[in-house]
């Protein structure tokens, strides 16, 4: 009799923690560095310089150790952060940032950023929202994305919002 | 604005399939098993369809390359439910693949048979599945995939143009893979309200028709009579 009281409060249990995992929202990104966007921008680094073809090709680059020791080959700071640069050097371990923003693969869209940075002339913050101010990376993307968004500006810009114009 | 449309001059090809080598390549149109050509799933967004005419020993055989007619009155885009085929401003008849809930009413409505249902998933020769193009996407299963006139050609034609701060131009600028495949020039592609371009002058020379032009629906690809 007990062990099938036992079984019921087992599964009940089971339940519920099959329930709290289906409900968990998606992990956010952790970085491997805790890169201060804020103080590099107000140093007067431009974007490019990390986030090197975002004016000339379709995807904008996420840096490399090589981008970040440019600068930081030689300690700079105090920062625990910045010695983590030299570390993954030493180790020859690559930075694996994790991307925020994604197309998602079934709408199948082509998004260029040479054309809406250089050819748009779009200011950054327009889609990626105050980066600019972050001291700590965001764990989500700052400006929530949807085709609702992509169509408002396209409509507001005069540029045309033929299905083809993005879809592939 | 640009009105897109292509000539196929039926003297100058040579059956050589160029064009459908170029296109599969060029789109990512999967292969199917023989089992599934055999019951009519292949895919050929272009093809060349033979004619043999006449009796042995005095054979002749015409060749037809065939891609998506892009007419001006698509009833394709007509029959969609969901708004998945559409018709861009400049005439480009397309389809969203993300869009089609796989009906197949344009597979029924096309009196040209070149809109084909994929019913299984892509499959590739593994050297091939790393030569994929990426400007062009990969099709979920169950939707219905057809010919755009290489789209995306168009859309790095236009950005090119729009760095330079000018439009497309007619000709050569932008062309479908199966044009720049071919190598007897029997395709010829541009702007067909530009009188400049040869595409137009072709398509209003004595010798140009299109396919089933009784049925109304205004191809923008003409074919050149043989001579």
């Amino acid at each position: 009799m007990r062990a099938v009281w036992l079984r019921g409060v087992l599964v009940v249990a089971g339940m519920i923690v099959l329930l709290l995992a289906a409900n968990k929202p998606a992990a956010a990104a952790e970085q491997p560095i805790a890169f201060n966007h804020k103080a590099h921008v107000s140093k007067g680094l431009d974007c490019a310089i990390c986030h090197r073809y975002v004016r000339e090709q379709a995807f904008a680059t996420l840096p490399t150790i090589q981008t970040c020791l440019m600068c930081h080959s030689a300690k700079m700071s105090d920062n625990p952060e910045e010695a983590k640069i030299r570390e993954f050097a030493k180790r020859g371990e690559p930075l694996r940032w994790q991307r925020l923003y994604a197309i998602p693969p079934d709408a199948a869209a082509y998004f260029s950023h040479r054309r809406h940075v250089t050819l748009g002339n779009i200011p950054c913050a327009t889609c990626h929202g105050p980066m600019a101010e972050q001291t700590t990376p965001p764990r989500r993307a700052l400006v929530r994305f949807n085709m609702d968004v992509c169509v408002a500006c396209h409509e507001q810009q005069k540029v045309s919002t033929a299905c083809v114009t993005c879809h592939r | 604005m640009a009105r897109w449309g292509m000539v196929i001059d039926l003297d100058r090809c040579t059956g050589c399939q160029a064009c459908v080598v170029a296109c599969k390549a060029e789109n990512n149109v999967p292969v199917v098993a023989p089992s599934q050509a055999q019951a009519g799933r292949s895919m050929h967004w272009m093809t060349v369809i033979p004619e043999v005419e006449g009796e042995f020993p005095r054979v002749r055989t015409r060749f037809i390359p065939r891609p998506c007619q892009q007419c001006d009155s698509p009833p394709c885009v007509k029959v969609c439910p969901v708004q998945a085929m559409t018709k861009s401003p400049e005439g480009i008849v397309s389809h969203v693949f993300a869009r089609c809930i796989g009906c197949r009413f344009c597979v029924q409505a096309c009196p040209y048979g070149v809109t084909y249902f994929n019913w299984q998933a892509p499959t590739w020769p593994a050297d091939l599945r790393e030569a994929l193009n990426p400007d062009f996407a990969i099709r979920p299963t169950g939707v219905v995939e057809m010919c755009d006139f290489c789209h995306h050609h168009l859309q790095h034609a236009r950005e090119a143009a729009r760095a330079e701060g000018r439009e497309v131009r007619g000709e050569g600028e932008y062309t479908p893979a199966c044009i720049q495949a071919c190598p007897a020039r029997a395709l010829i592609f541009g702007d067909l309200d530009d009188p400049t371009t040869e595409a137009s002058h072709l398509a209003r020379g004595p010798r140009a028709y299109r396919m089933l032009e009784e049925l109304g629906t205004s191809p923008k690809v003409f074919y050149l009579k043989e001579g």
